[in-house]
């Protein structure tokens, strides 16, 4: 007997419904096509020489060129303002190594100490750790209004301000947030038996953390170091706002194309800009996708 | 016994302030950065309320003067802040109240895996894998570049009567409120259907042997069980609606046209332009201000949507 397979979720449609389902999937057309074409204009668009992309702005390019990228390299270097110093110009190569010592540094030190809050609040249960996640829902919820100035000026008089060091430090880590939720409800669903197990053979605290919890979540750490890791290679706010004397490439690329004008930059050229920030995360992205990140587990209770 | 009961004791004892000590080791980074960011900071902003700054830096006692400029603006239609505050209103109204139910019902759609869904999803995760700055700004550089010369293809006018979306001022707003509704759309279509595939569909099996239409599926089984998930983001865009700077950072920096700005941009724009501080005090009055209105109005929402939203029942 032959079996029908059937969509157990579509059921029969009724003319309403038909009608739905046309309207929507013909609006979900157009939007997809307004989601990928500029995208897809922007590329090609890269690839055009100015007398091409003049006479034919939307079309496919008649011949591929590579010299808005080749150009692009000596445009790039953005001149800033640093106190005490005057202009500074600063090359691909010095926005590239900032921009890695931000996307990885920051994000390393962030999931670290929040992995750190979440095992102490979660896993140990310490005095007063029921409190502050309390406290942390709490300013989640709470929006907190109007603290720029304040920031800002404090930051001024504590020469935080345009300190690379003092941004890396002061946003490592919180015990409230998505991630910090995250570790913690990961770490409350490993038994304690684990734990257990371990001092009594006599494993220090640290030794129970690493060697025997952490890889149970590591899966967790990696996505979200892998995340911060993209935010940070993409962050073009942090050097606008906070450390103006370190810019990195989004910083550049994203003044750059404010000062296009008075560099003579073609659109080409921008664009091809855009295309070489793009690149890189959407490979990151592709690999964090593909790639299956398998939970560790040592067998703690074996030994 | 008594003897070996209280070494155990004790032993547990030490160990219990072992773990207690260890724990706050683990913490003291995170709570110390707490102390600073959210104490010592929000401190010094209700210091900074009550005083005002002169061009060298001097600080002196203001009382509620700057609490004062700070509403007496805010209330000014003539002012920029006063349309800020419009414009704010104006994107949560759109974006939040009249678009999420929109997002909701496409969402339904990708859900029930009709025809192309699983293309749609896909091309749905494509901005994902690209920042939000060059997502912008590509929408920008289109927008400028490209969307004169598709005008002229399809209208067949000059390209060059295609106004400048971004400079001239009847259209900023708008192009504004576009981008962010067409950001917010493909969010919505990888959030709300991935919220709905939590739904058993062994539920919509059976209230379709008991005769229940699409729409019965739509509005009595879907809408109630991810209710928690369209509740929460209505609930953040309360929170969200006095800090949310939009996109005008990316497509002005600090010089937006008045007609688009948010009272987000308008704290931050104001801010980075004045490098002596003056005017820092006003806008911490004004912090304190906006946070006492949108935290009763964030739990007053929230209340609101528990009380009377739909009820997985």
């Amino acid at each position: 007997m032959r079996i029908r397979k059937t969509n157990s979720l579509k059921g029969n449609l009724s003319v309403l419904a038909k009608v739905y389902n046309v309207v929507v999937f013909i609006s979900l057309t157009v939007f997809s096509i307004s989601l990928l074409y500029p995208l897809f204009w922007a590329v090609c668009s890269s690839f055009k020489n100015i007398i091409d992309y003049t006479i034919d702005p939307i079309g496919l390019p008649k011949s591929i060129y590579f010299g808005n990228y080749k150009r692009i390299w000596s445009m790039l270097p953005v001149e800033v303002f640093k106190q005490g110093v005057g202009m500074v110009r600063y090359g691909i190569l010095d926005m590239l190594y900032n921009t890695i010592v931000l996307a990885v540094s920051k994000p390393f030190l962030s999931t670290t100490w929040t992995f750190f809050a979440a095992y102490a609040i979660g896993r140990l249960k310490v005095a007063g750790g029921k409190f502050l996640y309390d406290l942390g829902i709490v300013l989640m919820i709470i929006p907190i209004i109007g603290t720029f100035p304040a920031m800002m000026s404090l930051y001024r008089q504590l020469n935080w301000y345009d300190n690379m060091f003092a941004q890396i430090a002061i946003t490592s880590g919180s015990f409230y947030g998505m991630n910090f939720l995250m570790f913690y409800a990961a770490l409350k669903q490993i038994p304690w038996g684990y734990s257990e197990a371990a001092m009594i053979d006599g494993a220090s605290q640290w030794t129970i953390m690493i060697r025997i919890i952490f890889p149970m979540v590591f899966s967790t750490y990696a996505v979200f170091l892998f995340l911060g890791f993209l935010g940070a290679w993409n962050d073009y706010n942090t050097s606008l706002i906070w450390l103006p004397s370190y810019p990195t490439v989004a910083y550049g690329m994203y003044i750059f194309q404010f000062s296009a004008s008075r560099n003579t930059a073609t659109m080409p050229e921008i664009l091809s800009g855009f295309v070489i920030l793009m690149v890189p995360t959407m490979i990151l992205y592709l690999l964090i996708q593909n790639v299956v990140i398998a939970k560790i587990q040592i067998g703690g209770l074996k030994g | 016994m008594v003897k070996k009961m209280s070494k155990n004791k004790n032993f547990w004892g030490r160990r219990r302030a072992r773990e207690n000590l260890f724990g706050w080791v683990l913490l003291s980074w995170t709570v110390v950065m707490f102390l600073f960011n959210m104490i010592f900071v929000n401190f010094g902003s209700i210091i900074m309320a009550f005083q005002t700054i002169d061009k060298l830096g001097n600080r002196t006692w203001a009382g509620f003067d700057n609490f004062a400029s700070f509403v007496k603006q805010a209330i000014s239609k003539d002012s920029t802040l006063g349309l800020a505050v419009i414009n704010s209103a104006k994107m949560y109204i759109i974006n939040f109240v009249i678009c999420n139910p929109l997002y909701f019902i496409f969402s339904f759609y990708i859900f029930k895996n009709y025809l192309g869904s699983k293309t749609f999803r896909k091309i749905m995760m494509v901005p994902s894998m690209v920042s939000s700055m060059i997502m912008a700004l590509v929408f920008k550089m289109f927008v400028e570049g490209g969307l004169p010369t598709l005008y002229a293809f399809f209208t067949g006018n000059s390209a060059e009567t295609f106004p400048n979306l971004f400079v001239d001022v009847r259209y900023v707003f708008g192009t504004s409120l576009f981008y962010m509704i067409w950001t917010s759309f493909y969010m919505a279509l990888i959030l709300y259907p991935n919220a709905m595939n939590a739904i058993d569909t062994g539920i919509f099996e059976a209230a379709r042997i008991d005769g229940a239409g699409q729409w019965t599926e739509f509005w009595s089984i879907a809408f109630p069980l991810i209710w928690p998930t369209i509740s929460t983001n209505l609930v953040l865009g309360v929170a969200d609606f006095f800090t949310n700077s939009g996109v005008s950072v990316i497509f002005y920096k600090f010089a937006a046209p008045v007609q688009v700005q948010t009272v987000g941009y308008f704290f931050t724009a104001t801010v980075m332009n004045d490098k002596g501080e003056q005017s820092y005090p006003m806008l911490a009055a004004g912090g304190m201000v906006l946070t006492a209105i949108t935290t009763p109005a964030v739990l007053l929402v929230k209340h609101l949507l528990e009380k009377y939203g739909p009820s997985e029942d």
